[in-house]
């Protein structure tokens, strides 16, 4: 797993990388979604480190401005790929966010969303349990199962495509034994993660442990939600007690142990969630598991693996810059276009979304191509 | 230190005239007097700057920034800005050493990077059309994906705008084969100071008598805005043939880089590091960050205790440069030459013959060869170098580089004399890098420290002075790929002697207000490049 340290406890921990990316000559931007898709310095990793690196030494106070410029960064860790420092610019960003909020700075997007969460637990402020209800057959939602599906906020706004198909496979596959988490926390707590609220993040980790008590395994279909189930509640001591698993990992000795009914045809592209690949490092698997569903060799766009661009749609900037993520997304959808494929394939529904908005493209979630492929 | 107060920094301002007709223009979203955004535009790379910043100052901030859209929206801002007398400093990515982007006169700074489309690429006749904001390295994938190659590798591609190349005559990392940009360069469009759209004649070929090519590229945005570009574009290599020589001394090798070239082989890579600069192109598993660590870990005959010590305490060591600079200069390391010749270009098997020659070639001036793995090696880290500035400056040290040029004949004396000055004053090395038939470019790299950030920025001027006092008594250019900008001006000046009258003629007749880019390449009068001497004292 990525070393990405996941906890905003202030700027301290940062300061060897606020130094190095305030004194290097911004080795990095041309991977930032952000810089490149908002074409300004301000928002270069460069300058948001800068800015941070300024306000840890209280030349720059965060409120306004700062606090602003603090929020574009999609938590994609593109960066990374590129910085022989290996800087952890979303970790300190983070940080910087959580600076700002404890100082009544936050901006007005960040407290609207906080405040839509607290509500309903997910940033949309939708009711997803609802949701949930309508999706899952109700012999499936038991508390006390075992092993648990977590499906996430992203894939209960359309579980059509994401739960159904997924249950559809999993039964496909004969798996019997998997349960649908059915507490009121339909949210992993990433967007509290990333507005930089430690202590609200602390309080949802605390209930979602509790309600996952009784399950030894803990199944995120969605990559965001395996990184903040798995390691940022571990680090900020509220782990559940249960293992996390990756859906492909879950799913590889299933797949290994039966043949699909049909190979799905069209030339497909992946396009690699920045979690599942930078922070998971489950992409490779991911395709090799997808692979044997397939008709057509799986195609790679010129930007991919870890040095694939982000779709758009992390951290809170599809809250908070609804622009900017559009643009981004139109520029992810661009590169996976000219890969000649007929459709685009990813493993996270936060990605699918974004995609799906941008392009002309098809996107499809994995595991609706894998369903597909292991129907009976 | 946390909580040390900064010097104020003081903000320019516009008239509210000309931010209204701006935002009328170009869009309210895309013109900004926002503080952040000002900070962000307030500084490149030029090493002073940083070690100004680390000082807690801001000297440069522009009045406003401003992202226009497409060619026809520049030509606005500088009609815009002309008519209300406003400085408008031409803006890339801002990664470029020499002050060349600093709106040392306040005004506008002009952020190309909206312009960042290819706009055609003919396979058959191999030509590129592409406008000025996009980022090198995006580029080069994008040409890598259809088959081709700029051929322009600036150890800065990661970092730095086409834009960007042109207005600085950049040179890549293969310039041996592909020279430098203005050889790519086949016609150009520009807006110039009355914003008018202009565009240059396409060429077949590098030079063109009368072309304006040659005014335009270089001249830092002090004559106009540049907007698009057609450059030439090659068929990717299909075999790469790489191979190190090491040499008894800088002489011997570059007695064999020129035998090269004079023998008409063209090389891509032809790269011949002093003896320091050999250690730390061999050192380290891949060279990565910390130049504490890369410095220390290039000293093998050091015991362990020793590089330890010295990474934990490189500032300290470097003020004492006279010391360091002669306990290296013992080290019996050789001076390591890089060689890659590519393949499949369209000089068909002649990189076969050049390759055979070669070893020949280097062995008569009393080279060993030392085979493929330090060529391969500095090919997988040819990017690497820039990550080492931000440790050093972190340590509370600087860095800075040096880009000149001479004749072959020049070239060894210019290099013992520039190390000679610096030996009192910085850690000092270096490498030649882009070579040619008649001579090619030595690439100096030095490190200092002071006591405080003040002393530093008079010891980095003092260094400066020194090296270019030489670099000019030996009739060698003050400049080769890195730009003139603010930094260097007062140097250009002093080069060009009686002929910066003319230079300032042919500015005035195409910039009569002077508002382009003004105090660079010494243009625009008030003792531009003088301005930064005092600042820190």
């Amino acid at each position: 797993m990525s070393q990405a340290r996941s906890s905003p406890a202030g700027l301290g921990p940062h300061v060897r990388a606020l130094k190095h990316c305030t004194y290097c000559p911004k080795l990095c931007r041309f991977c930032c979604p952000t810089a490149e898709a908002e074409r300004s310095e301000t928002v270069t990793p460069w300058f948001k480190m800068t800015l941070a690196e300024l306000t840890r030494l209280g030349r720059r106070a965060p409120a306004g401005g700062p606090a602003e410029v603090f929020q574009h960064c999609l938590g994609c860790l593109h960066c990374r790929t590129h910085c022989r420092h290996q800087n952890d610019v979303p970790g300190a960003l983070l940080a910087a966010r959580a600076v700002a909020l404890e100082a009544g700075a936050a901006p007005p997007a960040t407290t609207a969303l906080l405040e839509r969460f607290r509500a309903r637990g997910n940033p949309w402020g939708e009711d997803l349990a609802a949701a949930r209800s309508a999706a899952v057959p109700a012999e499936l939602l038991v508390p006390e199962a075992q092993a648990v599906l977590f499906p996430g906020c992203q894939a209960l706004r359309a579980p059509a495509r994401h739960l159904t198909p997924l249950l559809g496979l999993l039964a496909a596959l004969g798996v019997e034994h998997v349960g649908v988490f059915s507490g009121p926390e339909v949210c992993c707590g990433a967007p509290l993660w990333q507005a930089g609220d430690l202590q609200g993040l602390r309080a949802h980790g605390r209930a979602l442990a509790q309600r996952l008590a009784p399950a030894r395994t803990i199944l995120c279909p969605c990559p965001t939600c395996a990184w903040v189930l798995g390691v940022v509640l571990r680090e900020a001591g509220c782990a559940p007690s249960g293992q996390v698993v990756t859906l492909d990992a879950f799913l590889a000795p299933f797949l290994r142990a039966r043949e699909p009914a049909r190979q799905v045809p069209g030339r497909w592209v992946f396009h690699d969630p920045c979690y599942l690949t930078r922070y998971l490092e489950r992409g490779e698997t991911t395709r090799q598991a997808l692979q044997g569903a397939l008709r057509e060799p799986l195609l790679e766009s010129a930007w991919s693996g870890q040095d694939a661009a982000c779709c758009g749609g992390g951290g809170l900037v599809p809250h908070s810059l609804p622009g900017v993520a559009r643009q981004a997304a139109a520029l992810r959808a661009a590169q996976l276009e000219a890969s000649g494929a007929e459709g685009v394939v990813t493993a996270c529904p936060g990605c699918v979304r974004q995609l799906g908005e941008a392009g002309p493209l098809p996107v499809k979630d994995w595991v609706e191509l894998l369903a597909e492929a292991y129907a009976p | 230190m946390p909580g040390m107060p900064a010097p104020a920094t003081v903000f320019p301002e516009l008239p509210a005239s000309l931010l209204s007709a701006l935002r009328a223009k170009l869009g309210e979203e895309h013109v900004s007097t926002r503080e952040e955004d000002l900070l962000a535009c307030s500084r490149d790379m030029w090493p002073r700057s940083l070690i100004r910043q680390r000082a807690g100052a801001i000297e440069h901030p522009p009045a406003a920034v401003v992202w226009p859209g497409d060619e026809a929206q520049v030509a606005e801002v500088v009609r815009l800005a002309g008519a209300h007398g406003a400085p408008v400093v031409p803006f890339g990515a801002g990664s470029g050493v020499c002050g060349g982007t600093l709106p040392v006169r306040g005004g506008l700074i002009l952020d190309l990077k909206r312009l960042d489309r290819i706009l055609a690429l003919d396979e058959r006749d191999r030509l590129l059309e592409v406008e000025v904001g996009v980022m090198g390295e995006v580029l080069e994938r994008e040409l890598v994906r259809r088959g081709f190659s700029l051929g322009h590798f600036p150890s800065s591609i990661l970092c730095s705008t086409v834009g960007g190349w042109l207005a600085g005559r950049s040179a890549g990392q293969c310039s041996s084969r592909f020279g430098k940009i203005e050889d790519i360069v086949r016609s150009l469009r520009w807006v110039d100071a009355a914003g008018r759209v202009r565009e240059t004649c396409l060429r077949p070929c590098g030079v063109s008598p009368g072309s304006l090519d040659a005014l335009l590229l270089g001249s830092e945005g002090t004559l106009g805005v540049l907007t698009s570009a057609r450059l030439a574009v090659w068929p990717l290599a299909r075999e790469r043939w790489l191979r190190a020589f090491r040499f008894p001394d800088v002489d011997a090798g570059l007695r064999a880089m020129a035998g090269m070239l004079r023998a008409g082989l063209r090389p891509s890579v032809l790269r011949l590091y002093d003896e320091f600069d050999t250690l730390l192109a061999r050192s380290g598993k891949d060279d990565a960050g910390d130049p504490r660590e890369s410095l220390s870990a290039s000293l093998p005959a050091l015991a362990l205790p020793a590089r330890a010590l010295l990474a934990r305490s490189l500032p300290m060591v470097l003020r004492a440069p006279r010391l360091l600079n002669r306990v290296t200069g013992l080290l019996p390391t050789g001076c390591l030459l890089v060689v890659i010749v590519e393949g499949g270009l369209a000089g068909g098997q002649a990189w076969r013959l050049a390759a055979e020659r070669i070893p020949a070639l280097c062995v008569r001036e009393g080279a060993s060869d030392a085979g493929e793995g330090p060529a391969l090696h500095w090919w997988k880290n040819r990017y690497a170098i820039s990550y080492k500035q931000s440790g050093l400056f972190s340590a509370g040290a600087f860095v800075d580089t040096m880009e000149v040029a001479a004749t072959w004949d020049r070239l060894p004396r210019l290099y013992r004399a520039v190390r000679k000055a610096l030996e009192p004053l910085a850690f000092v090395m270096a490498h030649f890098s882009h070579a040619y038939r008649e001579g090619g470019s030595i690439y100096f790299t030095f490190a200092g420290a002071a006591e405080d950030d003040a002393g530093a920025a008079v010891l980095y001027d003092r260094i400066w002075d020194a090296a270019q006092a030489v670099v000019l008594s030996a009739g060698a250019t003050v400049s080769h790929h890195h730009g003139v900008g603010f930094s260097k001006a007062r140097y250009l000046v002093r080069q060009l002697g009686p002929a910066q009258a003319l230079a300032e003629h042919l500015k005035a007749s195409l910039d009569p207000a002077g508002s382009m880019n003004p105090g660079k390449l010494g243009l625009g009068g008030g003792g531009a490049g003088e301005a930064h001497h005092g600042q820190a004292r």
